[in-house]
């Protein structure tokens, strides 16, 4: 099985558009919190939002686990890659040599795990890298003390984790619909559509609220909720102000255990479909 | 003695919902012998490999290889095939070399010499660096080709192998699967290359219309053979000959009367018999093209 992921991923790895991807969103990350610096923001919010410690947990939860942004470029580019394999006759290839249908899908899911983390990391450490610049501008130096490291490790970790349902989502698209328009419309419409759904459900109140909390979108906030803790320094002003705080967000170890019955849910019909299929021409 | 098979499937059918691609096709390839797998395109012989594969679910049926049952959710026994179906599946971004260094990562894994190897010897070793999205279509065969015997197996199933080759290229693959034979390697070859299966292969199933129809040893195929007889009134002649015990047809030809079935001394003989005196008298060997054409139009 591990033979089989590291097989994986060297093909993963050599993907353009996930480089593409990843540079979009890095570039995007930087570009806000250039424009955010050059606005001349007040102390409190450029406390909040351009300087360590609070900037890197904006950058996380805006931007590298922001579920609409990397989760549709993940559902696009996973979705798209895999469908393509039918037509590329990959599939064919390595069922051939006998390994088993289910192998395989695990070994695809397990070989997006770093896609994800690429996704998620690079953007997070260019933004990461960037403000830190932009805190020595303003401070005249860069507060390594003022950042929970190991929270922040534990963060990305929650927000790697957190996007993997769609990376589910996007196999099956691409197991069921075997083709890669297929696969990405489908994708990327079930994400657009639970982007629509949230704010509509916030806006029904406390009872909308407890449904979208459900939703993945939901559960990678209830988890990344830790990354409050990123600062190592109580905050106070506009910058100790929890904005995910009137979210009704599930305690953290319930949205974790959420997202694996989302995973669990997802792989379990792309394995059904993928055994049932026959590949044929 | 019987041999040991390679590969064998049992009243294999495959439905595609009114249309029946595959129906009781049941073939044995034994160990070492390069089995010949005939039929026109559409024929049902890619879709029949694919079962054997695993690829596809059959409506009816069994594969098993070395002994073992095949099915989609059981494909370990594969581990012992080399396969190329259909036009071969490679990773386009990858270059050659790079594509069966992935599949001999895979169990079971094979070093990077035998890649070497492997490209050296389907003749792709110079153009090995190169992205596959800029091979042709017949270097894309020869890596397909080089995929299935990467992992030297004891199976080779291969589908249409030479397609897209030149006539050097086509002689040079088919002089290496009968070297493959003489080291025992098993090779199932479809084609629709009559004349492909007839040098390579010691026994041929063919196939049409998802059924077989005939299979045997190409030599015996090949040994239902007539006599072309030259004579002065042919007319009276098949009137004769239609009589000869054994005769399985007559047919005047020109100055000629084909007679099927039978052999040459014995036609001499009967028309002797009736005073006849053949000027010219040629036992004929049809090809497996003659055979098949005939197969198929009945």
């Amino acid at each position: 099985m591990w033979k089989l992921i590291i097989a994986e991923q060297s093909k993963v790895l050599r993907w353009k558009m996930l480089w593409i991807g990843v540079g979009l969103v890095s570039a995007l990350v930087v570009l806000a919190l250039a424009a955010m610096n050059a606005s001349n923001p007040p102390q409190d919010i450029l406390e909040r939002q351009v300087i360590w410690p609070m900037v890197l947990v904006v950058v996380l939860r805006q931007f590298a686990a922001n579920c609409t942004l990397t989760g549709l470029l993940l559902v696009a580019m996973v979705g798209g890659v895999v469908a393509q394999e039918y037509g590329w006759r990959t599939l064919h290839l390595v069922l051939g040599r006998g390994v088993g249908r289910l192998t395989l899908l695990g070994a695809k899911m397990g070989a997006m795990l770093v896609p994800t983390a690429l996704v998620v990391g690079v953007p997070f450490l260019a933004g990461g890298a960037f403000s830190g610049w932009l805190t020595y501008q303003h401070t005249g130096l860069l507060p390594f003390a003022r950042v929970h490291w190991l929270q922040l490790l534990w963060s990305v970790a929650l927000a790697i984790y957190g996007l993997l349902p769609y990376v589910a989502l996007a196999l099956l698209c691409a197991v069921a619909g075997r083709s890669p328009v297929t696969a990405i419309c489908t994708g990327v419409g079930i994400v657009l559509a639970e982007n629509a759904l949230w704010p509509l459900l916030r806006g029904l109140g406390s009872m909308g609220l407890q449904i979208a909390r459900w939703f993945p979108m939901g559960l990678s906030m209830s988890m990344l909720h830790a990354s409050e803790g990123i600062p190592a320094i109580p905050l106070s002003g506009a910058a100790a102000v929890d904005v995910w705080a009137n979210l009704q967000l599930l305690e953290p170890g319930v949205a974790a255990l959420a997202t694996a019955a989302y995973l669990v849910v997802f792989l379990g019909v792309a394995g059904v479909v993928f055994v049932r299929q026959d590949l044929s021409g | 003695m019987t041999c040991p098979i390679a590969l064998e499937t049992t009243g294999l059918c495959k439905r595609y919902g009114p249309v029946m691609a595959v129906h009781d096709v049941s073939i044995a390839v034994n160990e070492g012998e390069v089995f010949g797998f005939l039929g026109p395109n559409g024929a049902g012989k890619t879709t029949t490999i694919g079962m054997a594969l695993g690829l596809i679910h059959p409506t009816a049926g069994s594969a098993r290889v070395f002994g073992e049952p095949i099915s989609p959710t059981h494909t370990a026994p594969l581990r012992r095939v080399g396969a190329l179906v259909g036009s071969p599946g490679m990773v386009p971004a990858l270059t050659g070399r790079e594509n069966l260094a992935v599949l001999a990562s895979l169990p079971p894994v094979v070093d990077m010499r035998r890649v070497q190897e492997t490209l050296q010897l389907v003749g792709l070793a110079e153009a090995a660096s190169r992205k596959y999205q800029g091979y042709s279509t017949g270097m894309k065969q020869r890596l397909g080709l080089a995929a299935a015997l990467l992992h030297r197996p004891s199976l080779l199933i291969l589908d249409e192998p030479t397609n897209g080759l030149d006539p050097a290229g086509m002689q040079e693959i088919r002089t290496l699967l009968r070297s493959l034979a003489r080291q025992g390697v098993t090779v199932f070859l479809s084609s629709h290359l009559l004349h492909e299966v007839e040098q390579v292969c010691d026994r041929v199933a063919v196939l049409h219309h998802g059924r077989i129809i005939i299979q045997g040893a190409v030599s015996g195929l090949l040994a239902n053979s007539g006599v072309r007889v030259r004579v002065p009134d042919p007319a009276q002649a098949a009137r004769v000959l239609q009589v000869l015990p054994g005769v399985a047809g007559v047919q005047p030809d020109g100055a000629y009367v084909r007679v099927e079935g039978v052999a040459s001394d014995a036609v001499a003989k009967h028309l002797a018999a009736h005073n006849i005196v053949p000027s010219e008298l040629v036992p004929c060997r049809p090809d497996l093209e003659q055979v098949f054409l005939d197969l198929t139009r009945s």
